[in-house]
């Protein structure tokens, strides 16, 4: 990314040496705005201040970079000769640049040379509109052409070609009948009914005529359904099968980066609205089109007049609609906001009820929700109030063209200079071109819709992985040695989490890792599990490096058991199989029993069989641990992943999952995430992690006689069981 | 648990750090937080000495005008938050919202991703809005907004 803006004149010319790079900051430390500069050279760190030189450091003197982040500020902090110092304060807008930055000169203070570094890569401003490029993505979203989505959507139906334009020609041969029509009608009336022509046959071959077009209408009509209803249908499963494929294949961290709901939504509702442009909407455009061209000109030709009555007050008319629609759905918007509000809160309190009920709070709930609802009520009425205000008088209008064109008709019928059929048949034309007139109106708004949608569901599937396999990925057998090389990795790039940790495993031994909340241990494992990627240094199993496994391989040889067990709706056989879907029953019974999961299931009335989940049998936290215990050991991992496996349960069922653990850890390489003294004495070593680095790495006896982070840990939990007794 | 506001004294160090003396013991590097702060900007403000606390300072006005001073500064540093004056505009472009606003720091336009977790009235009558960037802007009384300001982010709260 971009380290090097441009200096002023002034700037530059009181600097000796090269520029490195050079960012804004934009406060101080007592929270004014101040146009400020951080210019590094070769040696040295200027300040400058309204482009004059405020203060100076000596590269030599600084280290241990870093950004430190407060609420809607933050500060570049430093060890300068010896002690903590902030260099400079900023808004929120410059901390990945700083973070960056902090790297580099980290870089420079280890190695006194300056690092090169490509400006192009992570960059995440678009060089056009100066706005962030969102969710992680390499193109601008307020820079893209609504174009280039809906070529993309078209591009969709490629595969569906035929049935697009099967459909499409279905329903103008439908449009087409529906014209003809009313000049059969007309046919019939002036030509049989006004004049009383006594010719039976005639008629009747008309009426066969008029009845056969109704026919043919219905048939074709049926036939478009069909078409559609197909088309729609098989894009959708296309388009949710690519969307569904992509998040799978995306890494955890791209994953992370969108909530549940975003997700589900790309799944569902933005899916939904392109497969409805593509199979309805995109279809209509050009039926629309069609009967709006053809009416138009049949208009005319009929008579001018009359079309020129019909059509001219209608451009301002739909004009003034289309602001008003603009503001209906803004209330609808709001109305349907404050329903999810009210149905959100209710949905909280009734989840809740116990604690309601326990606490005795029935009356605040019910005017907590009382108001929630006022607001509903309160937008509710102002929808339907500006709807039943505006819009009745706005149809009026839309259609006072027919109450001219009667006006007129009539009088040129009374003057004999027009026939009753002929004005049937006008008037027919008139209400039919209101059709694609009043569907225009909302074209533009589901068309934004839709791009919106598009634009979504299409950077999610434009999206590249940040986790990506090796090109020669290799398909190992883990012996399961494994090393941690200098690792450092934050989840934001300005807030790193774990630093230069280094360590070597040998296989077979269990690792316990130690640590205050917050300090790392989870984050380990995920790299461990390359569920991410280390932003420095790289961890290797039995020599190589993990980004050089196939992400198959690697994952379908470790194990893992979190301390929040997520079990899958389905059966318990289903849930166990997981990790090896291709398991034989022995296999599976063997797991449960060495999970000590089998006795229970044994008791259960379906066994095996049974469904756990929402809709199903709950399952005890004991029972659902020694489920995922029994899933992480059917494919016989060679490492094993234990995250805080027992902290969530009773001293009687930590006692069995215990057992468990110890006849599952045999011959593995075994991380153990753990707060029970009684595990962490079983670990062959322990890694005490403090503040992102290893504080201290030994057996539980080494560490105890330290006295040092380890010792204060187990002495504060120790006190708290005996405080506990 | 509080601290005598009579008997502190803060001073801001070269380093940027803020120092405090509370009856002849001296703190180094402390921080502020306020734990009200929502409500009570100038009240309850925890002093973290390395992610420790040291104590309460019930209400800052019980400081002396020196290190009443030295805290507002530190605190208007820390929480930077520009206050809202008027909103000129809101258009929504592919999903985001783009809004013009003045603030007290100027005029500014600010992009906002996720405007249903962004965009949030607080206690009635706060509006916080916190930009793609992680900025974040307040309105502390959304009633003192105008008309039309108030209009535009209507729907979106």
């Amino acid at each position: 990314m971009k380290l090097k803006f441009n200096l002023s004149p002034e700037i530059e010319k009181s600097l000796e040496e090269d520029i490195i790079y050079a960012l804004p900051y934009d406060l101080d430390f007592e929270g004014e705005q101040v146009d400020g500069f951080l210019v590094v050279t070769q040696t040295k760190l200027h300040l400058f201040k309204a482009h004059m030189l405020d203060k100076t450091y000596s590269l030599e003197a600084l280290k241990d970079y870093e950004v430190e982040q407060f609420i809607g500020s933050g500060a570049l902090k430093v060890t300068y000769e010896g002690e903590g110092a902030r260099i400079c304060a900023f808004t929120p807008k410059w901390f990945r640049r700083y973070a960056e930055l902090a790297k580099m000169l980290n870089y420079y203070a280890q190695n006194k040379v300056h690092s090169d570094y490509d400006e192009k890569k992570d960059e995440y401003i678009c060089e056009k509109c100066g706005y962030p490029l969102l969710n992680g993505s390499t193109h601008c979203f307020r820079c893209q052409k609504k174009s280039t989505v809906l070529i993309k959507m078209m591009e969709l139906c490629k595969p569906y070609k035929k049935l697009l334009v099967g459909s499409i020609v279905v329903t103008l041969c439908v449009e087409l009948l529906w014209i003809i029509n009313p000049y059969i009608l007309r046919l019939v009336i002036d030509g049989y009914i006004v004049p009383r022509n006594q010719d039976p046959i005639g008629l009747m071959q008309l009426i066969f005529v008029y009845l056969g077009i109704f026919m043919t209408i219905s048939i074709l009509e049926r036939c478009t359904m069909r078409l559609t209803n197909e088309l729609s249908n098989k894009v959708a499963k296309e388009l949710r099968g690519m969307v569904f494929e992509k998040i799978q294949a995306l890494s955890l961290k791209d994953v992370s980066n969108r909530t549940v709901g975003e997700l589900m939504n790309r799944m569902g509702q933005d899916t939904e609205k392109i497969q409805n442009f593509i199979a309805e909407y995109g279809r209509d455009v050009i039926i629309r089109g069609f009967s709006l061209i053809v009416l138009s000109i049949i208009l005319f030709v009929t008579d001018y007049r009359l079309a020129i009555l019909v059509l001219l007050p209608l451009p301002p008319v739909l004009w003034m609609v289309s602001k008003l629609q603009n503001t209906i759905e803004l209330k609808y918007w709001k109305q349907w906001r404050k329903h999810g509000q009210s149905s959100s809160l209710l949905h909280d309190i009734l989840s809740g009820i116990r604690v309601v009920k326990a606490y005795g709070n029935e009356e605040i709930e019910v005017e907590r929700y009382t108001k929630a609802a006022d607001k509903v009520s309160e937008a509710m009425i102002s929808a339907e109030t500006f709807w039943s205000k505006t819009f009745p008088f706005l149809g009026y209008l839309i259609t006072l063209g027919e109450f001219l064109v009667l006006w007129f008709a009539g009088n040129l019928i009374l003057k004999n200079q027009m026939q009753i059929g002929e004005l049937i048949q006008y008037t027919t034309y008139v209400s039919m071109i209101y059709v694609p007139l009043r569907w225009s109106i909302q074209l533009p708004r589901v068309l934004a819709d839709t791009m919106v949608s598009g634009g979504k569901v299409f950077e999610l599937l434009e999206q590249e992985s940040e986790l990506v396999e090796d090109k020669q990925a290799v398909e190992h057998t883990i012996h399961g040695d494994v090393t941690f090389n200098q690792v450092g990795f934050g989840y934001t790039v300005y807030e790193p989490v774990l630093k230069n940790v280094s360590c070597q495993i040998k296989a077979g031994e269990m690792i316990g890792i130690v640590g205050a909340s917050g300090e790392g241990k989870s984050t380990l494992i995920n790299l461990l599990m390359r569920l991410y990627d280390v932003t420095e240094g790289s961890i290797e199993i039995d020599g190589i490096d993990i980004r050089k496994f196939s992400q198959k391989s690697l994952r379908s040889q470790i194990g893992v058991v979190l301390q929040e067990t997520f079990l899958f709706e389905g059966t318990i056989l289903d849930n166990i199989a997981y990790s090896k879907p291709n398991a034989t029953f022995e296999e599976i019974i063997e797991a449960a029993k060495i999970a000590n999961a089998h006795e229970f299931i044994v008791k259960l009335p379906d066994a095996y069989h049974t469904v756990i989940g929402e809709r199903g049998y709950t399952l005890s936290g004991g029972e659902r641990q020694r489920v995922a215990i029994a899933r992480a050991v059917l494919h016989h991992p060679k490492i094993l992943i234990l995250d805080e496996a027992t902290s969530a349960l009773d001293t009687q069922t930590e006692k069995k999952i215990q057992e468990a653990l110890d006849r599952v850890i045999e011959g593995k390489t075994t991380f153990a995430i753990a707060h029970r003294l009684s595990t962490l004495k079983k670990a062959d070593r322990l890694i005490v992690l403090n503040k992102g680095t290893i504080e201290e790495i030994g057996t539980h006896e080494e560490l105890m006689k330290n006295e040092s982070v380890y010792y204060n840990l187990v002495m504060a939990q120790r006190q708290t069981a005996h405080i506990k007794q | 648990m509080f601290i005598d506001a009579t008997k502190v004294k803060f001073e801001t160090l070269e380093n940027g750090f803020l120092k405090l003396t509370l009856e002849d013991k001296v703190y180094d590097k402390v921080t502020l937080t306020r734990l009200l702060p929502y409500s009570q900007e100038e009240a309850y403000i925890a002093v973290i000495q390395n992610q420790e606390e040291i104590g309460i300072i019930k209400d800052l006005s019980e400081l002396e005008s020196k290190e009443y001073d030295q805290v507002i500064k530190h605190l208007n540093y820390k929480y930077y938050i520009p206050e809202i004056t008027k909103i000129n505009s809101v258009k929504e472009k592919m999903g985001f919202l783009y809004i013009n606003l003045d603030t007290k720091g100027g005029e500014k336009e600010i992009c906002i991703a996720d405007f249903v977790s962004n965009i949030r009235l607080i206690k009635e009558n706060l509006l916080s809005i916190t930009d793609v960037e992680g900025n974040k802007y307040r309105m502390s009384n959304i009633q003192k907004l105008d008309k039309d300001s108030r209009q535009k982010i209507d729907v979106f709260l």
